[in-house]
C-alpha cells in the first residue's frame, strides 16, 4: 500500500517537474522554431513546430546583413573582459590588504564596501554619464566598462575568501623572500581561482546582458553590446519580421547559454556562492 | 658566543603581558625546546624570532650579526609551521624551490616567460633543482616531487615542509608544533626522524610544542614556559628531576608528579599519615609547602611492611605499567605510584597497602612555587 | 641568563626593538594603502562622488546642454509628486513587484524542493530551469513577444482552440503589466531556485532524522518542522534581492512596451531613464533617482533588522 503511494508520490513530483520544464523552455523552442520559418509560414501556422520547408539560413543572412552581428559580439567581448579584468586586478589586492594585512582603514574599507553595495548602477549613471559627456569620451569602450572598474561586491567576496586562507601561508611567503606584491600574484591569486571562476561568471552574466548603460552611452551600433544592438535591429525591422528577428536572437543568446551549457555545474555553483554572499 | 640567541624579549598586547623579559639562546648545533601549555607565549616567541611579528623590547642575534630590525626575509631562518604552510597551487619540488628561487634568481629572472630570455637564468635554475633533488632525496620524498599536496598524506607534507626549510640551508630553524596534526604513531617515529635530520644538518634550531614528552625526548635544552616567562631553561634531566619551580614539575612527567600540601614540623619534618616523610626543610617552623614526588619513586609493599598506611582506591592499567592510586590515611588526595603489573595483580580497590617514598627524590616548594632547599645536614629519616 | 642581560645594556635593546617593531608597522601599513589605493580611488570617484553628485542636482534645474543652472531647493521633489507619470510609475512599479516577488519565490522554492526530492534528472531540471538566468533578457523578451502576439503569437492561438479569444498581452492596459511580470517571473525563478537549493543542502540531515524519530511522519510535517524554519535566513534573503530585482525592472520595459500603452507600463527606472537621458533634464531625473535609492536603502534596512530580530538560529 505505502509502496504504490510512494511511487505514485514520485511520479506526480516528477510530472510537475517536467511540465514546468517543458513551460520553461517553450520559448527556446519556438525562438529555435520561428528562426526556421519562412515569413508566410509565421503568419499562416504558428502551432507548428516543424517548418514546411526551411528558411532558416534566410533568416540569418537577414540578420546578419541588417546587423553587424560579428562586431556586436566582439563588442561584447571586449566589454566584459576589460570590466572582468579590471575588477579582479582592483579588487584582489584590495581585499587582501583588508583580509591579511594589519590595515587601519580596513575598518573604514568595509564601510565603503557595504555603502557600495547597496548603490546600483542605475543611481550614479546620470552624474558618470555627465562627467563622460563633458570630456566627449561617449561611445567608446571606455564609456561602456570604465564605471565597472570598480566591484564593491568583488571586494567581498574575495574578502570572505581571503580570511579562509591561513595566515601561515602568508608568514611562509615572506619568510621565503617574497613581498607582499609577490604574495598576491604568486600565492593569492593562485589559490583564488574558485573565487575568480565564481566572481567572473557573476560579472559577464551580469554585463553581457545588461541594456541599461549602454542605452545611455552608446548611440550607434559601432560600439553596441548585443542587447543594445538587438534593441536596433528591432527598431530598425519594425519588429514584425519575426523569422530575422528570432534568428538574430538567437544568434545573440547562443554564446553564453552554450557557455552556460558547457560549464552548468561551475555556472550555477558561482552564482550561488556570489548570490549567497551578496 | 651563543650560535642564535633571543634577548630580553617582552611584547604586550594593550595590558596583557604575552612575554615578559625572555632569554633564550642556542648554541651551535644545539637543538632546543619550547615548551609550555597553549598561551603561554611560546609560538609568539617563535614568530618575533623569525621576524613575523616584533617584540617592544629586547634583540635578536645571529652568532654576533643582530637580526631584530631585519625583515624575515632577510634573516635567513628557516621556519616549519604547524600547518605546513604548503602552497597548494604548486608541486612539492615547486615548494622546496621557493625560497631558493627568490633569493638567488634576479626579480627580472623570476618575471613568468620574459625571464626565460634574461641571461644566467638557466644556470641557477638547474643549480635550485639540484639542491631541491639532494634535500628531497635525503628526506625520501624524491618520488613526490611532482605531487601538489593535496595528492599527499601528512607525514608527506610534513617531509616537503621540512625540505623547504633545510633547502635553504638557514642559520636557525625554527619549527612551530610540526607534529601536532600527525597520527600518534607517526608523531613517535617522526620525532627521531627530526632529531637525526637536526644531527646531519648541525643548524641550531629551537622546536615549539606543548608536549611536554616531545621536548624532553628530542632537546639538548629545554625552556619551560609559562605566562609568558622562561620558569626553567635547562637540560632535559634536570627539568624532570631537578625543577626550579612547582609548575614545571607539575608540567612535566606523566602521569603528573604527586603534589601533598604540607606544613612542616620541628626540624622541618613532614609528616604524612602520620609518619614523617621527609626532614631540613629549610624555614620557620610551620610552613606551608608542597611536597612533589614522582610516581616511579613510591614503592607499593605489602600491609606488614614499614612504611605510611594506606588504601587502594584505583587501579589503571596501561599494559607495561600499573597506576595504582591510594589514599594515606587521614589524608583526602589520592597518591599515584606506579607498579609492574605483576606486583599489584593481587590489588583491588580497598585493598590496604604500606607506601615507601623516596626521600632523595622528594622536591619542596614553597606557596610562591619555588624551590624550597634542604638543609645540608638533613639526613634521611628512618622509616618509624 | 642575567649575565647576558648586563652584557647586552637594555635601553640600546628595547630602542632598537621597538623602531624595528613600529617600522615594521608602518610598512606594513603603507603596502596596505598601496594595495588599496587603486579601490578606494575607484569607489570614491564612480560611487560615492556620483552618489553625491545625484543629491546635490536633484536640488537644481539642471538641464543637460545649459551650463548654468539654480538651486531650486527641493522644487523637484514637490513637481515629483504632483507628477502623474511619476505617480503612475511609482504605483506601476509596486504593483509590478507585488507580483513578481511572491510568485519567483514561491515558485523557485517549489522547484528546488521537488528538485531536492527527486533523484532522477536532477541536473536536467537544474540547468532547465536555471536557463533563462544565463541567457540574453532583451532577447527572451522579444521571444516573449512573439509567443504573446496578439493575432500571430502561439499563446493566444492556443487559446482559441479552446474556445477562449486571448487579450492582447502587451498591447492593452489591463494585462501588459501582467504580462511583463510573467516574464520577469519565468526570469528569476531559476535564480531563486539555486538559492533554495544552496540552502537546503545546508540544512543537517540528522534534522530530518530527528523530526522522524520526533514524530513527523508526513513531508509536509517535516517541511513545517524543519525545512521551513530552517530556510528563514535564505527566504528572507532571496525575497529581499527578489524586490530589488523587481524595482530595478527596465530591460523588458525598454525592449516591448517603451512604458505603453498610455503609461500602463511606466516603472521608476524608465521613467527616471525617459526624464535623465531622453529629456535630459538631470535636476528632475536625479530627484527620481534619489527616491529609488532611498527605497533600496530602506528594504536592505528592513532586511537587517527581520535578520537581527527573527531569523537568529543559524
Amino acid at each position: 500500500m505505502k509502496n504504490v503511494a510512494l511511487f505514485s508520490m514520485r511520479n506526480l513530483r516528477l510530472g510537475i517537474l517536467s511540465a514546468g520544464a517543458l513551460l520553461f523552455l517553450t520559448p527556446y523552442i519556438w525562438m529555435i522554431s520561428t528562426a526556421a520559418k519562412s515569413r508566410e509560414e509565421i503568419f499562416s501556422s504558428s502551432l507548428t513546430l516543424l517548418p514546411q520547408h526551411w528558411a532558416l539560413w534566410e533568416n540569418l543572412a537577414k540578420a546578419f546583413s541588417q546587423v553587424p552581428m560579428g562586431q556586436l559580439l566582439l563588442n561584447g567581448l571586449i566589454v566584459c573582459a576589460l570590466i572582468f579584468f579590471f575588477q579582479v586586478a582592483i579588487a584582489i589586492p584590495c581585499a587582501y590588504a583588508m583580509a591579511k594585512l594589519r590595515f587601519r582603514a580596513a575598518q573604514t574599507m568595509m564601510t565603503l564596501v557595504m555603502l557600495g553595495l547597496l548603490i546600483p548602477i542605475h543611481a550614479t549613471a546620470l552624474p558618470i554619464y555627465v562627467a563622460l559627456n563633458k570630456v566627449g569620451m561617449l561611445n567608446s569602450y571606455f564609456a561602456l566598462s570604465a564605471p565597472f572598474f570598480i566591484s564593491v561586491f568583488g571586494i567581498f567576496l574575495f574578502l570572505q575568501f581571503f580570511r579562509a586562507m591561513p595566515d601561515d601561508l602568508i608568514a611562509a611567503a615572506r619568510l621565503d623572500g617574497m613581498s607582499e606584491l609577490a604574495i598576491v600574484n604568486r600565492v593569492i591569486v593562485p589559490n583564488a581561482w574558485p573565487a575568480v571562476t565564481a566572481f567572473a561568471i557573476f560579472s559577464v552574466v551580469a554585463h553581457w546582458n545588461d541594456l541599461f548603460w549602454p542605452l545611455i552611452v552608446i548611440t550607434g551600433t559601432e560600439r553596441a553590446t548585443p542587447p543594445l544592438g538587438l534593441l536596433f535591429f528591432r527598431a530598425a525591422e519594425a519588429g514584425d519580421d519575426y523569422g530575422a528577428l528570432m534568428a538574430a536572437t538567437l544568434i545573440i543568446t547562443l554564446p553564453l547559454v552554450a557557455a552556460f551549457l558547457l560549464a552548468q555545474r561551475r555556472f550555477i555553483e558561482g552564482i550561488t556562492l556570489t548570490g549567497l554572499k551578496g | 658566543m651563543s650560535a642564535f640567541a633571543l634577548r630580553n624579549i617582552s611584547k604586550s598586547y594593550g595590558a596583557n603581558r604575552i612575554l615578559n623579559d625572555v632569554s633564550i639562546e642556542a648554541e651551535e648545533g644545539e637543538f632546543i625546546a619550547l615548551v609550555g601549555p597553549s598561551g603561554c607565549g611560546k609560538s609568539t616567541l617563535l614568530r618575533i624570532a623569525a621576524g613575523l611579528d616584533h617584540g617592544d623590547t629586547g634583540s635578536i642575534w645571529m652568532g654576533e650579526r643582530e637580526i631584530t630590525a631585519d625583515h624575515p626575509a632577510d634573516r635567513n631562518v628557516a621556519m616549519v609551521f604547524q600547518s605546513y604552510a604548503l602552497y597548494p597551487h604548486l608541486t612539492a619540488a615547486q615548494n622546496i624551490a621557493v625560497p631558493l628561487t627568490m633569493r638567488n634568481l634576479s626579480l627580472l629572472q623570476r618575471v613568468p616567460f620574459v625571464g626565460r630570455f634574461v641571461s644566467g637564468r638557466a644556470a641557477a635554475q638547474a643549480a635550485i633543482k639540484q639542491q631541491v633533488f639532494t634535500t628531497a632525496t635525503s628526506l625520501q620524498i624524491d618520488h613526490l616531487l611532482d605531487r601538489k599536496p593535496g595528492q599527499m598524506s601528512g607525514g608527506q607534507r610534513q617531509r616537503v615542509a621540512l625540505a623547504r626549510a633545510l633547502v635553504r640551508q638557514p642559520g636557525v630553524f625554527l619549527m612551530d608544533e610540526p607534529l601536532s596534526n600527525l597520527d600518534a604513531n607517526l608523531r613517535i617515529h617522526t620525532r627521531t626522524e627530526i632529531v637525526d635530520l637536526h644531527r646531519r644538518a648541525g643548524v641550531p634550531t629551537i622546536y615549539v610544542t606543548h608536549d611536554q614528552s616531545e621536548a624532553l625526548s628530542m632537546a639538548d635544552r629545554v625552556a619551560v614556559m609559562m605566562g609568558g616567562k622562561v620558569l626553567q631553561f635547562d637540560s632535559p634531566s634536570r627539568i624532570y628531576d631537578d625543577p626550579r619551580h612547582i609548575e614545571v614539575a607539575k608540567f612535566v612527567g606523566s602521569p603528573r608528579i604527586n603534589i601533598i600540601n604540607a606544613v612542616t614540623s620541628d626540624n622541618g619534618t613532614i609528616f604524612l599519615g602520620g609518619k614523617p616523610v621527609l626532614e631540613g626543610v629549610t624555614g620557620p617552623v610551620g610552613t606551608s609547602v608542597h611536597l612533589g614526588i614522582r610516581s616511579e619513586r613510591i614503592k607499593l609493599r605489602s600491609p606488614s611492611s614499614k612504611g605510611i598506611a594506606a588504601t587502594v582506591s584505583r587501579l589503571e592499567f596501561l599494559g607495561s605499567e600499573v597506576l595504582v592510586t591510594a589514599r594515606a590515611a587521614g589524608r583526602d588526595e589520592g597518591l599515584i605510584v606506579k607498579a609492574a603489573p605483576a606486583d599489584v595483580a593481587h590489588l583491588g580497590a580497598g585493598s590496604p597497602v604500606i607506601l615507601q617514598i623516596d626521600k632523595g627524590a622528594c622536591l619542596v616548594f614553597g606557596q610562591d612555587g619555588l624551590r624550597v632547599p634542604l638543609r645540608i645536614s638533613a639526613r634521611i629519616a628512618v622509616d618509624a | 641568563m642575567r649575565e647576558i642581560a648586563t652584557t647586552h645594556p637594555l635601553p640600546d635593546n628595547r630602542f632598537v626593538a621597538k623602531q624595528a617593531a613600529i617600522r615594521a608597522a608602518k610598512r606594513e601599513e603603507w603596502v596596505a594603502w598601496q594595495l588599496a589605493a587603486p579601490a578606494i580611488l575607484l569607489i570614491v570617484v564612480l560611487i560615492l562622488l556620483p552618489t553625491l553628485a545625484v543629491l546635490v542636482f536633484s536640488l537644481t534645474n539642471y538641464e543637460l546642454g545649459y551650463d548654468d543652472f539654480q538651486f531650486v531647493g527641493l522644487d523637484n521633489y514637490i513637481e515629483l509628486f504632483r507628477d502623474r507619470t511619476f505617480l503612475i510609475s511609482l504605483k506601476n512599479t509596486a504593483i509590478y513587484t507585488a507580483i513578481v516577488t511572491p510568485f519567483s519565490v514561491f515558485i523557485g522554492l517549489g522547484v528546488a524542493l521537488l528538485i531536492e526530492g527527486e533523484k532522477r534528472g536532477r541536473t536536467f531540471f537544474r540547468t532547465v530551469y536555471f536557463l533563462p538566468v544565463a541567457s540574453l533578457l532583451v532577447a527572451m523578451a522579444t521571444v516573449f513577444q512573439y509567443l504573446l502576439h496578439p493575432t500571430i503569437g502561439p499563446v493566444n492561438a492556443i487559446l482559441s482552440m479552446i474556445g477562449i479569444a486571448g487579450p492582447n498581452w502587451l498591447g492593452s492596459s489591463s494585462t501588459v503589466l501582467f504580462s511583463l511580470a510573467i516574464i520577469g517571473i519565468w526570469q528569476s525563478v531559476g535564480f531563486n531556485m539555486v538559492l533554495f537549493l544552496a540552502g537546503l543542502t545546508a540544512i543537517p540531515r540528522e534534522l530530518y532524522a530527528a523530526a522522524e524519530v520526533d514524530g513527523a511522519k508526513g513531508s509536509w510535517e517535516r517541511f513545517r518542522l524543519v525545512t521551513w524554519p530552517m530556510l528563514g535566513p535564505t527566504t528572507l534573503f532571496v525575497t529581499t534581492i527578489s524586490v530589488i530585482n523587481a524595482v530595478k525592472v527596465f530591460e523588458t520595459v525598454k525592449t516591448l512596451t517603451e512604458g505603453g500603452p498610455n503609461k500602463s507600463s511606466e516603472v521608476l527606472l524608465f521613467t527616471i531613464y525617459q526624464e535623465g537621458f531622453v529629456f535630459l533634464r538631470v535636476g528632475y531625473a536625479s530627484a527620481m533617482t534619489v527616491i529609488f535609492l532611498a527605497f533600496l536603502i530602506v528594504l536592505m534596512l528592513v532586511q537587517y533588522r527581520v535578520l537581527d530580530r527573527r531569523v537568529h538560529y543559524t
